[in-house]
């Protein structure tokens, strides 16, 4: 895994260099300063941590140790959000945002439960109305919105 | 001036006050929603306002989230903003041995201290200090960038060269957007989007709450605690206080430090506690518990934040230089109450100054006694199974950066930063000298760019004393850790050996 | 008899000009607004078109009975909301664009937005805020006029402060082709940055909006040497015009020009209708004084006249920016 991850961020770099010599003229100093000071030292660095793996004082890094066997449940959950924000424009924020919790926390417990379906229908109602009213963050719209949009302007 | 503070202690500005900083908190603590954020958000809703009401509000949120930022960095170990990275260490830390309590305590009354003695530098010091902020030229912008760049490279435990790429990387990130001298797209791979660069907002989150909540996602589903997150017990003053006692002169130091970096703008609330924490490692009698739960270290960092957030208010109040991204958005705070920042703001509106002066002062006291006494209910909301918590920062780091910019984009760029997170956790690479070279990354290329404008050769940086000072105390940290590092490894050949 | 139907008359004729009544007040259409209309800013809360809107929103609900909200739509530097309006806002006259030009049109021009000038349909004029060139009070240049500064910047290098690519770039270019100096050009980010560095003596000379300035104006800390636009700015009877001095920065071109803007294709009824109304609102009594209070320009202008400019303007852009070799 982590040679993998070592493989793309050196090829990446070396993308982010190549795209810096595109740039003309005295613009391109800095960029490229800075890319392939990144390249190199990367570079440098992985090779010194496959030659010698020592163990490395471990600072204050975001560590991630998947979960054996499970995996196929965290990747769904992963992929419920990322569907999300793909269905968004087209659903509408209500829907989806309901959706999205509801299903990511089916998947997380393993089995659907009556109380979470309400309880986030809740949650994203009150939101929904407390963007509309009082914060006025645009969202994408769909039918359901725009119905809540005239229900509150009739009432207000 | 006395009118002014009995406005302030009027019973609408308290109440103003009271909510700011209970809304701040609240959007500090849930991870996803920053301060500059909450700002932002609730500026609008000012607008109806008298200007000092909305000011005093608008002030309670920021502080308010700055320190709602450490309760879900003690207790989830999600950094609620960028700026309770360091707190996290230690308060986490702490929490994971059982002292939750102490921690959260410990976080607001420094918090507090902090907030207040800046608070009193903001009241009576503000012109003479916003004279400091006009002296900081581009040169000393650049200098300062890479004193705190150097600092987060030498200063971590992580191999140099990790921590040099790291850096690297984030000034990567960082010059994605608009070439500052033609202004034309940079590393924009044509998305219009980028024109304004990566959000930093945007690649925050994704940097921090994402990754976490999929650590929560694994543990609701396999079942494993890292944290009992449990009934968190009610803080003892006491304790709290005693601790407070024995860290004062450090507690003041850190203060008289967040609030003279604040006033810089180059340097802001996500880079201060670092300096502070690494100042008072050196200075400390028990150097080996920092970042391992040290109660010092924490005092440390929020003390230094939160003078961080007083600190910042004043070049923006006294010229409009905003000392932090945060203050930034408080520029249009101001301007939309019809307050230019400037010396006239003073001559002419002094009665709303002096009343937002001193509700600033209030709202710390507010904090530190909120904190103190309130936090355990926030952190009773956090007793919710992990399943439902991580759904939550899920979807409020969606929404959050979402809404900064009201762009579908930027929730992809998050979505890619937390991969990018993810990636470099895997390789090694630690995630700090990324974060504060990716915020500091736009100060230190725009301010080369106007510095080599403006300069006809070498002579003259000999005109600016102060860049070069920074510069020489930069260079003289960097020989004395090499020197530390070489003497490390040395040892460690010899031990091998023996 | 003779002289009160004079008198009548004369009255009619004062009423009527007092009231400056523009063609028949355009009829509300019976099914519209039923809900709130939004107002899109694309620069963040706060900032001066964002104030704009907010304080005409204020004033135009009281006056006209309708619901406004303002939504900041921010992002690419004002990229996102422009394209959320050109494309993806409904024309259905809910989505009202407050638009500041050239900012757009360098978005089309410089920065290949996915947009034209034709995606848009500018109804109604706020404001021209011209640019201010503005020297420091105590540099060698302070107490000199225009004439007197280009002589002294043909033998020592001015350093101008400037935003990259933007229209205050544009403007100190101007002096530099129209007089045959050079200037030394710094490149800042945002207006207050370069006016920072004027008054810390870091930069000779800079190009901004008057907000901006103006305290220090008052305090005697800055100075103005000359104003884009047609005409002298109203806080700056003494500042000539670049125009009075020969330098050809005159018309709405040259300085921020704000003015709300619908999506292409709103029925007519509901154009006409905002178009007129929004008109009517910006040439109140209660809208004067809350621009006012708030420090704000206001030179309304109505449907034909912006049309008319929106046009005029993207034309001299374009042609600026082929002379200057940028396109």
């Amino acid at each position: 895994m982590r040679l993998v991850f070592a493989g793309i961020l050196v090829a990446v770099l070396a993308a982010i260099v190549w795209q810096s010599t595109e740039i003309r003229g005295s613009a391109a100093i800095y960029p490229m300063v800075v890319s392939i000071g990144a390249l190199v030292c990367s570079v440098a660095f992985l090779l010194a941590r496959l030659l010698a793996p020592a163990p490395q004082a471990e600072g204050p890094m975001i560590g991630l140790k998947l979960p054996a066997g499970k995996g196929l449940r965290l990747a769904a959950v992963a992929a419920v959000w990322l569907a999300y924000v793909v269905a968004l424009p087209y659903a509408g924020f209500m829907v989806a945002s309901w959706l999205a919790l509801f299903v990511s926390l089916a998947i997380t417990h393993g089995r659907p439960s009556l109380t979470e379906a309400f309880g986030t229908l809740a949650f994203v109602l009150v939101f929904a109305v407390l963007i509309k009213v009082v914060l006025y963050v645009p969202v994408p719209q769909a039918w359901p919105d725009h119905q809540l949009d005239m229900l509150l302007y009739d009432w207000l | 001036m006395w009118e002014g503070i009995a406005t302030a202690l009027s019973a609408l500005s308290l109440t103003f006050a009271v909510l700011g900083v209970v809304l701040g908190v609240i959007i500090g603590a849930i991870p996803g929603l920053t301060a500059t954020f909450g700002i932002a958000l609730l500026i609008p809703v000012t607008f109806l306002m008298a200007p000092e009401h909305g000011m005093i509000m608008l002030a309670g949120i920021y502080a308010g989230a700055i320190y709602g930022g450490s309760i879900s960095a003690i207790l989830l170990n999600i950094p609620g903003t960028p700026a309770s990275i360091v707190s996290g260490w230690e308060g986490h830390a702490l929490a994971r041995q059982g002292k939750a309590p102490l921690a959260l305590g410990i976080s607001a009354l420094a918090s507090g201290v902090g907030g207040i003695i800046s608070a009193i530098a903001l009241m009576f010091l503000t012109p003479t200090l916003a004279q400091l902020a006009l002296s900081f030229g581009a040169p000393e912008y650049v200098a300062l960038v890479v004193f705190s760049l150097v600092i987060a490279v030498v200063m971590l435990e992580t191999p140099i060269f990790a921590n040099i790429t790291g850096a690297f990387l984030g000034l990567i990130l960082a010059s994605v957007g608009v070439d500052p001298v033609n202004g034309t797209g940079r590393f924009i791979f044509g998305f219009y989007q980028l024109f304004s660069g990566l959000n930093v907002v945007a690649v925050l989150v994704g940097f921090f709450c994402l990754p976490q909540a999929i650590v929560l996602v694994a543990e609701a589903i396999t079942g494993v605690e890292s944290v009992a997150v449990g009934r968190v017990a009610a803080t003892k003053p006491r304790e709290v206080l005693s601790q407070l006692v024995k860290d004062r002169w450090l507690a003041l130091r850190a203060s008289v430090l967040g609030t003279g970096l604040g006033i810089l703008p180059a340097v802001g609330p996500e880079s201060t506690p670092l300096i502070a924490h690494t100042l008072e490692r050196r200075l400390s009698k028990e150097p080996e518990k920092f970042g391992k739960g040290s109660e010092s270290g924490l005092v440390a960092a929020e003390t230094s934040i939160s003078a961080n957030v007083g600190g910042s208010l004043i070049p923006l109040l006294a010229l409009g230089i905003p000392g932090s991204g945060a203050a930034a958005v408080f520029i249009g705070a101001l301007t939309l109450h019809g307050l230019r920042p400037g010396p006239l703001l003073f001559v002419e509106r002094p009665e709303v100054m002096y009343t937002f002066f001193a509700g600033f002062l209030a709202v710390n006291l507010l904090k530190t006694v909120i904190g103190l006494y309130g936090a355990r209910y926030l952190a009773r909301l956090l007793i919710l199974p992990r399943g439902v918590i991580a759904a939550f920062v899920i979807f409020f780091s969606i929404f959050g950066a979402y809404a900064v910019d009201t762009n579908l984009f930027n929730i992809w760029v998050m979505f890619a930063s937390a991969f990018l997170a993810i990636g470099l956790g895997a390789v090694g690479i630690p995630i700090l000298p990324v974060v504060l070279a990716f915020i500091l990354g736009g100060v230190l290329e725009r301010n080369m760019a106007i510095t080599l404008a403006r300069s006809d050769g070498f002579a003259y940086f000999l005109e600016r004393p102060l860049a070069l000072g920074i510069f020489a105390v930069t260079l003289m940290i960097v020989v004395l850790s090499t020197w530390r590092r070489l003497g490390r490894l040395r040892r460690h050949k010899d031990a091998a050996k023996a | 008899m003779f002289h009160k139907s004079l008198g009548l008359t004369g009255v009619a004729l004062i009423a009527g000009l007092g009231f400056g009544v523009p063609a028949a007040a355009q009829d509300q259409p019976a099914d519209f607004p039923q809900r709130p209309i939004d107002l899109i800013v694309m620069y963040p809360a706060g900032g001066a078109v964002d104030v704009t809107a907010r304080t005409f929103a204020q004033v135009a609900e009281e006056e006209l009975g309708i619901e406004f909200r303002v939504e900041n739509r921010v992002g690419g530097a004002g990229m996102v909301g422009h394209t959320y309006l050109a494309h993806d806002a409904e024309a259905d006259g809910y989505t009202v664009g407050v638009i500041a030009n050239p900012f757009m049109f360098t978005d089309i021009l410089l920065r290949d937005g996915p947009f034209t000038a034709d995606d848009f349909d500018p109804i109604v004029t706020v404001s021209f805020d011209p640019v201010v060139w503005v020297v420091n009070a105590e540099s060698e240049i302070g107490a000199m006029g225009f004439d007197e500064i280009m002589d002294y910047a043909a033998d020592h290098t001015l350093q101008v402060g400037m935003n990259p690519n933007s229209m205050f770039l544009f403007v100190s270019e101007f002096i530099e082709r129209a007089r045959g100096v050079t200037f030394d050009f710094i490149p800042f980010d945002g207006g207050r940055e370069g006016v920072i560095a004027l008054l810390a003596g870091d930069v000779d000379a800079t190009a901004t909006f008057y907000t901006e300035i103006e305290q220090y104006i008052e305090n005697g800390d800055l100075v103005p040497v000359a104003v884009t636009g047609d005409s002298r700015h109203p806080l700056l009877p003494d500042t000539p015009t670049f125009s009075e001095l020969g330098v050809a920065a005159g018309g709405q071109t040259w300085g921020a020009t704000r003015f709300f803007a619908l999506p292409v294709g709103v029925p007519e009824d509901r154009r006409a209708f905002l178009a007129q109304a929004f008109l009517d609102v910006l040439e109140s009594d209660a809208l004067a004084d809350a621009f006012a209070e708030a420090g704000l320009t206001l030179t309304p202008a109505d449907l034909e006249a912006t049309q008319a400019n929106y046009a005029e303007t993207f034309q001299a852009l374009q042609d600026f920016l082929e002379e200057t070799g940028r396109l």
